[in-house]
């Protein structure tokens, strides 16, 4: 399981978490989340996270 | 080939650097900023104090790396003092130096706004702190260094984000405001006190239907501490006093350059003003009468432009929003209705309830969302209309039409 943080706000995705408020469950791979998904903070789209290492 | 010049480098302007070097790594842009620039998120400054992060740990990219990364130039501390549109010129000037000019092929507004300023007395009036920037936040957390006590003047978004942070952080948080309830502009009363109760229950007391009057120094054993007379007769005695009453967009460049202004910097669909190659985006934008203070509208606005920018014009198109203000006592979401034309109808039970703003047709133009019922919020903004749903309404459509258009003209 991954980490990613989103580049314009710094909020972080933690695939173990998911976003069970965003629709994401627990365990849901980076890969796997919609393209059209966008970071519930700043609104910037789904390419613009980044894999960090945890 | 003249630069894109974009003035203001807070959320708007980078997000625009950013969306036109996807699309073109080498055009020229100047990014021009009044104060030192850095990247960093301007939301995360209501929520620092919890997330243990000091002011300078905020910063996730230098002006160096910036420089780099985006292959721009970078102006900082430096001030446009006139625009010259029929030339395209502007005249810049840096601190101690002398004025400069430099051409544009296209000019950007992103200049944002200024904290509102009350009329307040007293002899320590000037100990009111606004936090709108980096710089400005650095200064707050400066003054309340040591200290047990703040008093926040506003109880909106900023204000009720900062009051948590701070109760979070141990601080004894007095919140004055000249309204009923929390975000009583946002949303109904049963909301507001949901989220007024759950504050109680920690640092924070609330001072409704108030008003600051003056703020005095008073000298007493342990040092000097702040007087704060409010308009009900009460006193309250404070060691840093922070005001989050509101932001004012920052039209007076834009003004004196000839550009349509009104409450903000007036643009059309397609983040223009009323001059050629003249645009504005993100807070002191006005768009269709309405000013859009938030990041996510920024960020849409700023995908649209890059494309405008870059000769493919693009209608912008602000989804509707959904703002979460970050208060772990009571998780709230808000999709402010853009009408006032419409009624609350509010459901749900203790902290968890949900109000729907329901015009006389039953359509939802906005809500709020509070409790657990905040895992509503797709469900929610499935059924919202969009704040410009007159505009939005069949727009791919329109949009290939215009595209044509402009292009033709543009050809």
């Amino acid at each position: 399981m991954k980490k990613w943080e989103c580049m314009v706000c710094g909020i972080i995705y933690d695939e173990t978490k998911g976003w069970p408020e965003e629709g994401l469950a627990p365990g849901t791979r980076w890969e796997d989340v919609p393209l059209d998904w966008v970071c519930p903070d700043c609104g910037e789209g789904k390419s613009d996270f980044q894999m960090i290492a945890i | 080939m003249s630069p894109i010049i974009i003035v203001g480098a807070g959320h708007a302007g980078m997000t625009l650097v950013r969306q036109i070097r996807m699309k073109d790594q080498y055009i020229p842009i100047i990014l021009i900023s009044q104060d030192a620039v850095h990247h960093y998120y301007k939301p995360s400054l209501s929520k620092a104090l919890s997330l243990g992060k000091s002011p300078q740990n905020l910063i996730m990219s230098s002006m160096t790396e910036l420089t780099e990364e985006l292959n721009i130039k970078i102006l900082q501390n430096t001030k446009v003092t006139s625009v010259f549109s029929n030339k395209q010129k502007i005249i810049i000037q840096k601190m101690d130096k002398s004025p400069e000019i430099l051409p544009y092929q296209s000019l950007v507004f992103a200049v944002g706004a200024n904290a509102i300023d009350l009329n307040i007395t007293g002899d320590a009036q000037q100990k009111i702190h606004s936090v709108n920037n980096l710089s400005d936040y650095q200064h707050f957390r400066k003054s309340i260094q040591n200290k047990k006590r703040v008093l926040v003047i506003g109880a909106g978004f900023v204000g009720c984000e900062f009051a948590s942070d701070l109760s979070l952080a141990n601080f004894k948080v007095d919140v004055i405001d000249r309204g009923s309830w929390p975000l009583q502009k946002s949303l109904p009363e049963p909301l507001g006190k949901a989220i007024a109760q759950s504050m109680e229950k920690t640092t924070v007391k609330w001072h409704f239907n108030d008003q600051v009057i003056s703020v005095n120094k008073k000298t007493c054993n342990h040092g000097s501490v702040l007087e704060v007379s409010l308009q009900s007769g009460k006193v309250i005695e404070t060691d840093a006093i922070l005001s989050a009453v509101g932001i004012k967009p920052c039209i007076t460049l834009a003004e004196k350059s000839g550009i349509h202004t009104n409450k903000g910097i007036v643009v059309n669909d397609f983040s223009q003003t009323n001059l050629a190659n003249i645009y504005a985006l993100g807070d002191c934008v006005e768009y269709q009468n309405t000013l859009l203070p938030f990041i996510a509208p920024a960020t849409s606005m700023a995908k649209s432009l890059a494309n405008t920018l870059l000769a493919k014009p693009n209608i912008i198109n602000i989804p509707s929003l959904a703002v979460a203000v970050k208060i772990p006592t009571c998780p709230t979401i808000i999709c402010p209705p853009v009408s006032q034309d419409g009624h609350w109808q509010v459901s749900g039970e203790h902290m968890d309830l949900t109000a729907k703003f329901l015009d006389t047709q039953g359509n939802l133009l906005g809500f709020a969302l509070t409790g657990k019922s905040t895992t509503l919020k797709h469900e929610f903004m499935k059924k919202c209309l969009g704040p410009f749903t007159d505009n939005n309404n069949g727009l791919s459509h329109q949009t290939e039409d215009l595209h044509e258009k402009i292009t033709a003209i543009i050809v």
